[in-house]
């Protein structure tokens, strides 16, 4: 079984490009793998974003400090920084198994992520994670818990986002 | 009220001096019946720091006077709101706000942490949020008494507090970096706990708080736009002060190596006692049959009664009976929180950052690798500390964030970090302590560090 640190390696670096633009979307990739059988061993708690690991978070600084993953802080609006990981080494190894998951299964859901904005893998995490804990109408307590980013748009492609990932 | 003079009536506080209540006001009024429910009232046996008064005697407030304090800056961060938005001020958001401001630690159990720790690893992870909405649209006097007030009342509160992203202005009176919540008790914790440090400008902070459109999403990308609180260029020293306070809080008080020992040993003599429950021997952990304790963790689910039933006085009262359980392992962690005879801890995580590299990664699996020959009593403690507390592992979006406005008249705001050198200065610091209960252990621990320097 791979380290937490290393999973989220091979995760960075089947994404595209071999990197990850912002840690939302890092803990929402993990958790929405998980939700598809990437038996990671993390546990999820509700934060501002939906679900949220802090063993994803510290997996990701091991990865760094190990030197598997590079990690920068680009300025957003208000110069608000986000984070941005990108593989070490373009030719590390990733297995044909990660956890519960095969590599090719593992390329195929990320691919799938790719054309959503962070906000909309927000949403598909929060639902994916209502739904999971037993509240009936997930989309109409989205709408409640994120009013100004759940609009009927982004709330599709989320939709739309799970039942493409088989959730 | 029914059968009380309208009048109004003070509670004298430490921080605030006299918090009033105007029973004709329709906000006050509701405040002051929910404020003598039996949910409220619960609050007075929870202390709000848990552990912290076996270092700062002190520090044994309640989470019922921070209630009560958080409630008195909501009403003022309500009419700074009222002043800037004019005719635009809705007062029945306002009045929910209000109201969630007062009830927004209602679900706190006793060691709040600690139990939330512990109902994670039994799979029934419920935040003490989780509970709050439980008490507020359950079956509760509190449920009750906003109910009578206005139907679909509850709801709305629930929803206010369970939402923590903030949509409208009104949401950060209860979720922003300018909460009541925060307002309160980094005064309250610094004046109750006797610590020098961690002073911050209140009352000039809250005359420089501005209202804005801010947007919350990555330049490029998808983004949305709220109504957010930010500070005009006059506070950036009292936004200094302000962040400053809370990283000596968390690094002076919160994180102090003696309460997280505390908190660690009641983490790990729960868990002994719910393994010796499941292993059907109950009777070897010392408490009696019946005990809150015991009766909060059967079943596969808790029950909002039996979380109700808890508080300080049961914890205490069941280490008291763990004190003479006849599992020696109970019996020991009982004593040393009764009597605060505490692990003592090996801070690799300084020493981590004194050897560099990846000396902590391979030290955190060399404790793994023999987690089972070091024994129960080697707990560690991980936790990452920035400038705005221990959470900084999501890209905490603009409305997380201490905004200032800049001082050239363009209406442009930015974070505090990069406007402020001494705010910027603070780095992440990663917090790892491993405890330990006697010499031979310590030793343990020295030679696996030796290990990672050889």
């Amino acid at each position: 079984m791979s380290e937490l640190h290393d999973i989220v390696t091979y995760i960075v670096a089947l994404n595209e490009g071999g990197k990850v633009v912002g840690k939302t979307r890092l803990q929402k990739m993990v958790f929405l793998l998980d939700q598809c059988g990437l038996e990671s061993g993390c546990s999820y708690d509700y934060h501002y974003y939906g679900p949220f690991s802090a063993e994803i978070a510290e997996a990701a600084e091991d990865a760094y400090h190990l030197g598997q993953l590079n990690y920068e802080e680009n300025p957003g609006f208000y110069s608000v920084p986000y984070g941005v990981y990108e593989i070490a080494r373009p030719s590390a190894n990733v297995p044909e198994t990660i956890g519960g998951l095969e590599r090719r299964t593992v390329e195929g859901k990320l691919n799938l992520m790719k054309g959503y904005s962070a906000i909309e893998l927000e949403l598909a995490a929060t639902l994916q994670y209502l739904q999971t804990h037993e509240f009936k109408d997930a989309a109409a307590l989205v709408k409640e818990l994120k009013p100004a980013k759940a609009t009927p748009e982004r709330l599709t492609h989320a939709q739309k986002l799970l039942r493409d990932l088989g959730l | 009220m029914k059968g009380q003079k309208q009048e109004n009536l003070r509670i004298r506080d430490p921080i605030h001096d006299l918090i009033t209540f105007d029973l004709a006001d329709s906000l006050d009024g509701l405040a002051w019946e929910l404020i003598n429910s039996r949910e409220f009232q619960r609050l007075r046996r929870v202390k709000q720091l848990g552990f912290s008064d076996f270092v700062f005697p002190g520090a044994t407030h309640t989470r019922f006077s921070h209630c009560l304090g958080a409630f008195s800056i909501a009403r003022k961060l309500l009419k700074i709101i009222e002043k800037k938005q004019g005719a635009t001020f809705d007062r029945s958001k306002a009045f929910v706000a209000g109201i969630a401001a007062l009830l927004h630690d209602l679900g706190h159990g006793p060691f709040s942490h600690v139990f939330e720790g512990i109902q994670k690893e039994l799979g029934r992870g419920r935040k003490h949020e989780e509970w709050t909405r439980e008490m507020i649209e359950g079956d509760t006097e509190v449920h009750s008494i906003l109910e009578g007030n206005n139907s679909g009342l509850a709801n709305k509160v629930g929803l206010l507090l369970g939402r923590k992203d903030p949509a409208d202005i009104y949401d950060a009176l209860v979720s922003s970096q300018f909460d009541a919540d925060r307002l309160d008790y980094l005064q309250r914790d610094r004046y109750m706990t006797g610590t020098n440090t961690g002073a911050f400008d209140y009352a000039w902070l809250l005359d420089c708080l501005e209202i804005g459109k801010i947007n919350v999403g990555q330049e490029g990308g998808d983004f949305v736009e709220v109504d957010g609180l930010y500070l005009n260029h006059k506070g950036l020293a009292a936004a200094e002060g302000y962040l400053l306070a809370r990283f000596h809080l968390y690094s002076q008080v919160y994180l102090h190596k003696t309460t997280r020992a505390a908190e660690l040993m009641l983490a790990s003599l729960l868990s002994r006692m719910i393994a010796l429950v499941k292993e059907g021997h109950a009777e070897a952990t010392g408490l009696h049959a019946g005990h809150p304790l015991l009766r909060f963790f059967e079943g596969d689910k808790s029950s909002l009664g039996s979380y109700l039933d808890l508080d300080d006085f049961q914890i205490w009262s069941a280490i008291a009976e763990m004190a003479a359980a006849t599992d020696a392992q109970t019996r020991n962690l009982a004593i040393g929180l009764h009597d605060r005879k505490l692990h003592k801890c090996i801070n690799i995580g300084e020493m981590a950052r004194r050897a560099g590299g990846d000396s902590l990664v391979h030290f955190k699996r060399l404790l793994k690798e023999n987690s089972e020959k070091l024994g129960a009593n080697v707990l560690k403690d991980e936790v990452s500390l920035t400038a705005y507390g221990t959470h900084d592992y999501e890209d905490t979006g603009a409305l997380q964030k201490v905004l200032i406005g800049l001082p050239d008249g363009s209406g442009k705001i930015e974070d505090i970090v990069s406007r402020s050198e001494i705010v910027g200065a603070i780095k992440r610091q990663r917090i790892f302590r491993v405890y330990f209960s006697d010499a031979a252990e310590r030793e343990s621990i020295e030679e696996l560090w030796k290990e990672v320097i050889k």
